[in-house]
């Protein structure tokens, strides 16, 4: 049983199919979930995805929202290792694109780099993101999927 | 070669300056032996060979025959020792990073020995019919860079296995490996009497890390826990439906392609 790192667009889709069944990909997102619940899968989260999840949620809800999180997920932080495996995986992007000290484009580190280098230094077997620079940046390091769907395709 | 049957390793010693073994003089001989027995022994203590041996006098390795012509060396290596997989394969590949680092370093001086007067060691294999150059002047090993050591914190998840010990420790198996975290003893008493054992718990711990290759190693023996985690184990999918509901409301309608842009760019 592998672990799979949700990106916030995969956490957010999930919720929101469990919300209203009649949501895009919901019949994929919701036997995923099935597949969860026969512990087939371990959904884990990077905190840069909680941050960003966060970002919807009233202010005052943060603290309940933050211990449920807490309490119940498994939650990996930007450690060092993520950091450096982030550094390398955004260092190559540049040169790949030839602007590795060109000075020609504002760069940084951004989030999706660093959920990236908490999803592969945790050791996880894929990471839920349709995140194009993600797709791009993964350079074969994890697999990259989309959304979570079912291992065996939802019948709807 | 590594003879099944036999389990014999042979290696011949070449050199411009060996035209046969009389211009092998034994001190020489001799270093080069300890050299070689230095590799077999550091790499059976790295991949933790050296205490499964079954007989207290089985050897690591033994030199069962000097031969004539190129010097040739035939060592019997104890069966348990992998030294065709791991330590010949990896060179021969030079697949640096597949190599116990104690290991690497004594292969290293090793060939730096036999490339002060431009020789080298060949190695039979099962598949080639003429010995190919494992280690020396003909391949030479390069100094090991010093992987990236860092002190950092890990946070794991998994099903503690033991608790306590002279040096009190959580054990927690983690998938398929073993982690071992040591702990204030009050702090262990606490997870006792909590029922901890064989319990899943999460926590967070410093300790050494390694890059080695691609992959970040901890140090065994550096892990000390700094917090146990809230974390109790839960049915997922539960999980999810939970936070369904306590959020679900505040993501009800939202274009989340279009929300994604907006908040990385």
């Amino acid at each position: 049983m592998g672990l799979d790192c949700f990106d916030t667009n995969a956490l957010v889709q999930l919720i929101q199919a469990i919300e209203d069944p009649d949501t895009p990909h919901a019949p994929d997102l919701l036997a995923y979930l099935q597949e969860v619940e026969e512990g087939k899968h371990t959904p884990i989260l990077p905190v840069p995805v909680i941050a960003e999840y966060l970002v919807r949620v009233p202010e005052n809800k943060w603290s309940e929202v933050v211990q449920f999180f807490r309490e119940t997920f498994r939650i990996y932080e930007l450690n060092l290792r993520a950091s450096l495996e982030a550094a390398q995986l955004m260092r190559v992007k540049l040169e790949k694109e030839g602007k590795l000290g060109s000075g020609e484009e504002r760069e940084c580190v951004k989030t999706d780099a660093y959920i990236l280098g908490i999803a592969i230094t945790t050791g996880c077997d894929r990471l839920f993101s349709n995140d194009g620079r993600i797709r791009g940046m993964a350079n074969g390091r994890i697999k990259i999927e989309n959304i979570p769907q079912a291992d065996q395709p939802s019948l709807l | 070669m590594i003879d099944a049957m036999s389990a014999q390793l042979r290696l011949y010693l070449e050199g411009p300056d060996l035209p046969d073994p009389a211009h092998l003089g034994l001190g020489e001989l001799a270093r080069l032996l300890e050299k070689l027995n230095r590799v077999i022994t550091a790499f059976a203590e790295e991949i933790e060979i050296a205490a499964q041996l079954v007989e207290p006098s089985e050897q690591l390795a033994s030199l069962v025959g000097i031969e004539k012509g190129s010097v040739e060396l035939v060592i019997r290596p104890a069966p348990l020792l992998p030294l065709e997989e791991r330590l010949i394969a990896p060179v021969l590949q030079g697949d640096w990073g597949a190599l116990p680092p104690n290991t690497y370093d004594w292969l290293y001086e090793l060939s730096k020995e036999l490339m002060t007067k431009d020789r080298s060691l060949k190695v039979a294999l099962r598949d080639k019919s003429v010995p190919v150059p494992w280690i020396g002047a003909e391949r030479p090993v390069p100094k090991r860079r010093a992987a990236l050591t860092i002190e950092d914190t890990i946070t794991l998840y998994g099903r503690v296995i033991r608790l306590g010990g002279v040096t009190p420790k959580v054990d927690l198996r983690v998938g398929n490996e073993e982690y071992h975290v040591e702990a204030d003893s009050e702090l262990i008493k606490n997870l006792e009497r909590q029922g901890a054992l064989y319990k899943i718990i999460g926590l967070k711990a410093t300790g050494t890390f390694r890059l080695e290759g691609k992959i970040w190693k901890v140090d065994s023996g550096s892990l000390r826990l700094v917090e146990i985690l809230p974390y109790t184990e839960s049915n997922m999918a539960d999980a999810f439906r939970r936070l369904a509901s306590l959020t679900g409301e505040y993501w009800r309608g939202v274009d989340v392609e279009e929300y994604m842009k907006k908040i990385r760019g």
